[in-house]
């Protein structure tokens, strides 16, 4: 596995089952600043695939679609982290990993231009079984883990 | 950057203090440590309005005080959004107490919005009976109508809270707009950006929106918008075979 590369801002991303929120350390003494995505400090880790785009829908709006198209939108994918289910959406099966990938590069697109330079490195806060590192790897980031 | 921020913090005081001035007379509200204000008390007795009007003239005493206080709380209120919104990162968050007033409003005026009609004077003029040839017309039964009302409609009062209530509404979204908030729109199909979807019905049109159940509001940021509430709306949903089964 490559090591992270050592530049760039690193952001903390608490990827919830709701939730997440992603913020960095600023100032001094050090705290942790919340960077708002699309105005709000909440992110619902909620995930929506409109038919015949590209991108997915993430946060409030893929959550606001929910209830419209609930077989286009999945939300709480991390309780399926780890498992074989898979979520068959428009006919193409995704599994939690990429679903949560997905939510994750969201994110760190948004805190990319916040802040105006690339995020290559986050800390995410989750229960650590395997799968998670793998979801982290997929927005192309290397991981590097502490079990 | 710090010259600013000393002066967000003179104008914030400034408000506090004009906010202090007004209070002492009624020491309703008060303010919690984010400078957010609480409404609630107020907001549950304007949500009642339009029920408390229709029991008995005496409450709608109570309910035009309660207006009054109301339009004064909001006009604190109006000047208010856009500090919160500048210190704090998301500039939702000095919003809802507002938010949770304006929907008061508007609860209220749904509640208005359904006045019955007068109901006409039913009145009853009774034949007169033929009186007796050798009887003196006097003796004869009197030709008096009898007139049945309805019980007392406060028609002429309600429609002037209902007045009031729209005065309101329109002077606190006429003082948002200049800080460069704005109502959500609901005209046509949803967007999943704006409006969040509590319920849906069978029909045709998939994603038109059927009923608003809460209203929303966004704010320009740099040519963004960002929503600080979203509309709860009812849609058509997408696959009405899903509800039939």
């Amino acid at each position: 596995m490559s090591e992270p590369k050592a530049s760039g801002p690193i952001v903390g991303i608490d990827l919830g089952t709701t939730n997440s929120v992603i913020a960095r350390l600023t100032g001094s003494p050090l705290r942790p600043d919340v960077i708002p995505i699309d105005g709000q400090r909440l992110c619902p880790t909620v995930v929506s695939f409109e038919s015949g785009k590209a991108a997915p829908l993430v946060g409030f709006p893929a959550r606001n679609r929910l209830l419209f198209a609930p077989e286009e939108t999945v939300r709480e994918a991390k309780r399926h982290m780890g498992t074989d289910h898979s979520y068959n959406i428009h006919g193409k099966m995704y599994s939690a990993p990429e679903i949560q990938a997905a939510a994750l590069r969201y994110m760190i697109e948004k805190a990319s231009a916040a802040f105006g330079e690339t995020v290559n490195r986050a800390v995410i806060t989750v229960p650590g079984p395997s799968s998670i590192r793998t979801s982290g790897k997929r927005p192309g980031w290397p991981v590097s883990s502490r079990d | 950057m710090s010259q600013d921020h000393n002066e967000e913090s003179v104008e914030e005081t400034e408000l506090e203090a004009e906010a202090e001035t007004e209070e002492e007379s009624e020491d309703e509200t008060e303010e919690d440590s984010e400078g957010g204000l609480d409404f609630s008390e107020v907001i549950d007795e304007v949500r009642g309005v339009g029920e408390i009007a229709r029991r008995n003239g005496r409450a709608l005493v109570q309910v035009n005080l309660k207006l009054s206080e109301l339009i004064e709380h909001s006009l604190k209120l109006s000047s208010r959004p856009s500090t919160a919104a500048e210190s704090s990162p998301a500039p939702s968050r000095g919003f809802e107490a507002l938010a949770e007033a304006l929907e008061g409003i508007d609860a209220a005026l749904r509640a208005l919005e359904k006045i019955p009609e007068p109901p006409e004077p039913k009145i009853h003029i009774p034949d007169p009976e033929p009186a007796p040839f050798w009887f003196w017309p006097s003796a004869s039964k009197p030709l008096r109508p009898s007139v049945t009302l309805e019980p007392y409609c406060l028609q002429d009062e309600l429609a002037a809270v209902r007045e009031g209530l729209r005065v309101t509404l329109s002077r606190i979204l006429d003082n948002l707009r200049a800080e460069g908030i704005q109502p959500i729109e609901h005209a046509g199909v949803f967007d999943p950006k704006f409006h969040r979807v509590v319920g849906t019905v069978p029909g045709d049109k998939a994603g038109e929106i059927v009923d608003v159940v809460r209203r929303g509001y966004f704010k320009m940021q740099d040519n963004v918008e960002v929503v600080l509430r979203s509309s709860l709306v009812i849609v058509v949903s997408a696959s009405p075979e899903r509800i039939e089964s």
